[in-house]
């Protein structure tokens, strides 16, 4: 670890910490339909959109109202992508003839778009044209992001309300979140991003005749092996810029290239690195200050920033202190960092990033669920790699996705308020909201999905023929790599261990379902809450009710965490990296 | 064929999804 890479990291908090207020105060206006500078322009598109599908501004809907229009808008637009993928053969913008995508593959990928994950278990520049990574993909880039946020919207209104049954409209609300969030936002970043050297064009791919000819030895249908000379090399481009700045802000993390942000065209320089880090955390770090304002207590708005900025801090610290040291294998090896080189474990990493940015890209991707990699995680040390993979099933509360991470840790928040309650022996309160049973079970319901989810398509995934088929690496790392793409399905983070070959029928419809269990089965029991919260009176605060403004709830907060996570997924941790990383100790890796 | 297939099973999780929503609500009625 190097004083300079610390100053990196720590430079990067401190911008997400100085952005965390206006951000917040920005979408709490455009949600609580208060005036912004953008009124003038956004107000008149804002109503022809309602008046052209009939949607009435005023009408608020009862959570179960709100959350059917979200789960029927989401199944249209999943099987919309499905259509496209399966039909790109015939539609326009398709300069590289590419066929059309493959039924289980569409599958996988449009529910994987579609809640977020953009797991991606294909090659995007070989398998998809620039019509479906635009019309397809980066729409739902778009949408899926703004639903994660109006879903974040209404818990903050459910714990801010009382006495009522409505919690917002989900089409307006939607609408707001596109028109003033993430078009502006997203218009202003490409153009960052294109000053960076990000490429944003229509072109067919280019032929290039390479400097240095390769000869390579090349194994044919018929299982013979021959030697190839290679002179020429395809280079892949198109309208990378506009998707590449939605991919960050949108926690979306789906690649136009299968490099993700360790291609150039993707992430040229230092600078757009960093921009593209400070667009991961964002959004989910002003909607921890969106909810302090909203419910009349900001200081519990930055008691959950704190939260998340500890557990941040200590993914970050572990990742780097585990990826500086190095391999210790690699006897008489110089793995020391200095002028000259990044020293520690620079396997899957891009030199021009080093140690210290590609473990806070890590640490922030997979906190948020977003995914976008500039390093790949499955050539970490087993210690560094087991950090991405613990942020996940943590369940991506550390700032975590667009609006999930914000009701992710909602439900944290529910239970440490809960536990406190026992441990005094009172009934429950959150903000004057008396927490009862029905708030707790469906709590855990949410809770357990993502549990079962996980270890239940691992356990079946890691003792079945198709299951194993697509592992790399045998022994722990290989269970590691079965893990990990569940953990991201269900965690809809899309990042990989991608030593896997996921591209399989059984992986990519069974990934598919578990994205779509991780997320709208989770999401309905907060709504859930969120509707039953609305709903009651509130109380007004006694010597006796807990605090959830200051260190103590940060901490009880950071442990519920802490001891649910551990509690739930240590049993597979052992088996997979720790047991890894002990006999890599004893000289044996995988 | 497949294509049917996979476009059943995404109207089919929307239902099922709707049902869970009555079901949450439908418990905290009971409750109430």
């Amino acid at each position: 670890m190097t004083a300079n890479g610390w100053f990196q990291i720590l430079f990067y908090l401190l911008v997400i910490l100085l952005l965390t207020k206006p951000i917040g105060v920005f979408m709490t206006r455009v949600f609580n339909r208060e005036k912004t500078f953008l009124d003038a322009l956004l107000r008149p598109v804002e109503k022809l959109v309602y008046r052209l599908t009939g949607v009435d501004e005023h009408r608020e809907m009862r959570w179960t109202e709100y959350t059917i229009a979200m789960l029927l808008f989401s199944g249209v637009s999943m099987a919309l992508l499905y259509l496209i993928e399966r039909t790109q053969k015939w539609l326009p913008f398709n300069p590289q003839k590419l066929p059309n995508v493959e039924p289980g593959l569409a599958f996988g990928t449009a529910a994987s778009f579609t809640t977020n994950t953009n797991w991606q278990s294909y090659v995007p520049e070989t398998t998809m044209s620039y019509f479906t990574q635009m019309a397809g993909l980066a729409y739902h880039n778009f949408v899926s992001a703004a639903v994660g946020m109006v879903l974040a919207i209404v818990v903050i209104r459910g714990i801010a309300r009382r006495e009522t049954d409505k919690l917002g409209n989900f089409w307006v609300d939607t609408t707001r979140c596109l028109l003033w969030v993430l078009l502006p936002f997203c218009l202003v970043g490409s153009m960052v991003l294109v000053s960076q050297g990000v490429i944003q064009n229509f072109k067919p791919y280019a032929t290039v005749e390479l400097l240095e000819p390769q000869t390579v030895q090349v194994t044919n249908a018929d299982g013979k092996s021959s030697t190839q000379r290679v002179t020429q090399q395809v280079i892949a481009q198109g309208p990378v810029a506009s998707q590449e700045v939605i991919k960050e802000l949108g926690t979306n993390g789906g690649g136009f290239f299968n490099a993700n942000s360790a291609h150039p065209f993707e992430n040229p320089t230092p600078l757009s690195n960093f921009f593209e880090l400070v667009l991961i955390f964002a959004i989910p770090s002003g909607l921890t200050y969106t909810l302090g304002r909203v419910t009349g207590s900001e200081r519990h708005g930055w008691a959950v920033w704190a939260a998340m900025a500890f557990l941040f801090l200590a993914a970050v610290t572990a990742t780097y202190w585990a990826e500086a040291k190095g391999n210790p294998l690699l006897l008489g090896t110089d793995q020391r960092a200095h002028a000259l080189q990044s020293g520690g474990n620079m396997e899957g990493k891009e030199t021009r990033f080093g140690i210290a940015n590609s473990v806070l890209f890590a640490a922030a991707t997979t906190d948020a669920s977003c995914g976008a990699v500039n390093s790949m995680h499955d050539s970490y040390t087993p210690l560094g790699g087991m950090v991405p993979l613990i942020n996940i099933m943590l369940g991506e509360v550390v700032f975590g996705g667009v609006g999930a991470g914000l009701y992710g840790i909602f439900v944290f928040i529910v239970l440490a308020v809960f536990i406190a309650g026992l441990m005094v022996g009172r009934t429950p309160e959150y903000l004057g909201k008396k927490i009862e049973s029905y708030d707790v079970k469906m709590a855990m319901l949410a809770v357990l999905i993502l549990t079962f989810t996980i270890l239940g398509f691992s356990a079946f995934a890691v003792v079945r023929p198709f299951g194993t088929a697509g592992v790399s690496n045998p022994g722990p790392h290989g269970l590691s790599q079965i893990l990990y793409a569940y953990v991201s399905s269900a965690g809809n983070n899309g990042s990989a261990f991608a030593g896997i070959n996921a591209n399989t029928m059984w992986y990519n419809t069974s990934t598919g379902v578990a994205q779509l269990l991780g997320r709208f089965f989770m999401i309905i029991p907060i709504m859930a809450i969120a509707g039953n919260l609305a709903r009651k009176k509130t109380v007004p605060e006694s010597a006796g009710t807990f605090p959830v403004t200051g260190a103590l709830f940060a901490t009880l907060l950071v442990s519920t965490i802490l001891i649910v996570g551990a509690l739930t997924f240590f049993p597979a941790l052992s088996l997979g990296p720790i047991l890894e990383h002990l006999l890599m100790a004893a000289g044996k890796v995988f | 064929m497949l294509d049917m297939v996979f476009i059943a099973a995404i109207a089919l999780f929307v239902l099922i999804a709707v049902g869970y929503v009555r079901a949450c609500e439908r418990i905290r009625g009971a409750k109430s």
